[in-house]
């Protein structure tokens, strides 16, 4: 079973790790459809 | 009675070159639409008939949109020639020229009319067919269970086991099996939000739900297609279908007769079925996935259909010819609707994987939980396998065989 649990940790290391990433390079849908003109949530 | 009948004749013919014009008056008056009240603009039966899903010729269409419009003239202000609808025409049909100061093509889409038939798709074919689906594959597994019970291993325990996976791979399907099974769940969260949630738990409640599997499943994916990956990688050389399946599926695999033991190399052919299911299916889902992840970043669909219609097969199907340009926003409506359809399909073909994988078969488990599994089972689901096992090892009942625990 030790490989399961081995995989699960890395689902959420590697889901961690991705929204990170994503958040890095702006690629939301909020993002994709805004610019710095346009004020959208809190910013 | 002669000139009776020449009286007709002449009359019949004479007036057939009048009485035809005049036939095609009425029908055309009958099919077109009186806009006289509207100066030609489109009038509320229009508007209906389209939301009923009839064709309505749309004047602006052709060319009418501001551009072309007069100018500006006396009274009639800053918009010259152009009236407000004209317009709203132009921005409905995309034929105005639209500036705007961030975005791309997708930011200059300001009606895209084709999102309701997305929404009413996905709030009602869509969700229902998917749970029939999805319940109807339930429904199938608890009666085979009922009919069948828990395929036992027939022959005596051996008291050995063969290792069947290694750590690697194992990991790769737990990493693929584990983020699937999150992935749907979120999805279908997503997907029925609005039609089950809301009216049961409220608005408050679907919030925190519909942020919390947004997350997942945007972030989640990412660990699935790797899993997807690394299982083709590992296992494709041995899903190659071969002539030992035609024999498996001659049988159905023995699954439905007691004592029937097909012959079967690492994977039989129900196996191998599971597989290219999920390497298809899965690549097709990351592929749209990916696309609505990265919105209007990586369309795919006016090219697929321009293909599509090269093949003529759309409208050998009687489908038409499929929609060759389409607004950035259809295509990502085209991507989700995609992506639901497929990922059920997957959903169903998985749920019986389980079920076979766990409840449904004596010793099927211990396959991908420890990797080790029963001799005997193995020589009666995978005979083939066990011997190129054993013929490698030299010890044609022992081997590297262990002691189970």
């Amino acid at each position: 079973m030790k490989a399961m649990y081995a995989a699960f940790l890395a689902t959420v290391v590697i889901a961690v790790g991705a929204w990170y990433a994503l958040g890095e390079i702006g690629f939301s849908a909020g993002d994709r459809s805004s610019s710095p003109a346009v004020r959208l949530g809190d910013s | 009675m002669a000139r009776i009948l020449l009286t007709l004749t002449l009359s019949f013919f004479l007036g057939l070159p009048l009485a035809a014009p005049l036939a095609a008056q009425e029908v055309a008056q009958t099919t077109e639409t009186d806009r006289s009240a509207t100066g030609g603009a489109q009038t509320l039966e229009d508007i209906m008939a389209r939301q009923r899903g009839e064709e309505v010729p749309d004047r602006a269409r052709d060319g009418d949109d501001p551009d072309s419009a007069g100018a500006v003239a006396g009274q009639l202000g800053t918009l010259g020639g152009s009236s407000d609808s004209d317009v709203w025409s132009a921005l409905r049909y995309g034929t105005a020229d639209v500036t705007v100061s961030s975005g791309g093509p997708e930011a200059r889409v300001l009606i895209q009319d084709r999102g309701m038939w997305w929404l009413q798709f996905r709030e009602g074919p869509l969700i229902t067919y998917g749970s029939w689906l999805l319940i109807g594959t339930l429904f199938a597994l608890a009666l085979f269970y009922l009919v069948r019970g828990k395929i036992m291993i027939d022959g005596e325990k051996t008291g050995r086991t063969v290792t069947r996976f290694k750590f690697i791979e194992r990991f790769a399907h737990w990493l693929m099996a584990g983020s699937f099974i999150l992935l749907g769940i979120t999805g279908l969260l997503v997907l029925v939000g609005r039609k089950v949630i809301i009216p049961t738990f409220g608005h408050e409640a679907f919030s925190t739900i519909a942020i919390a599997s947004k997350w997942v499943h945007n972030n989640v994916a990412w660990a699935f297609m790797l899993g997807l990956i690394l299982a083709f990688v590992f296992w494709v050389v041995h899903n190659i279908p071969n002539r030992t399946d035609l024999k498996w599926i001659k049988v159905g695999g023995g699954i439905f007769t007691e004592g029937v033991h097909p012959p079967a190399k690492k994977f039989n052919a129900g196996q191998k079925l599971i597989f290219w299911s999920v390497i298809i299916l899965g690549a097709s889902i990351s592929a749209s996935g990916l696309s609505l992840l990265f919105p209007f970043e990586l369309p795919m669909f006016a090219k697929t259909f321009a293909i599509l219609n090269q093949t003529g097969l759309p409208e050998l199907f009687g489908f038409g010819l499929l929609q060759e340009q389409l607004a950035p926003h259809e295509e990502m409506q085209y991507a989700q609707l995609w992506h639901a359809i497929v990922s059920f399909v997957l959903m169903a073909i998985i749920i019986a994987h389980i079920y076979i994988g766990s409840v449904g078969m004596e010793g099927a488990f211990d396959a991908m939980g420890s990797g080790e599994v029963e001799e005997q089972w193995a020589r009666e689901h995978h005979g083939l396998w066990l011997d190129e096992v054993q013929s490698k090892e030299g010890a044609p009942s022992s081997g590297k065989a262990k002691p189970a625990e």
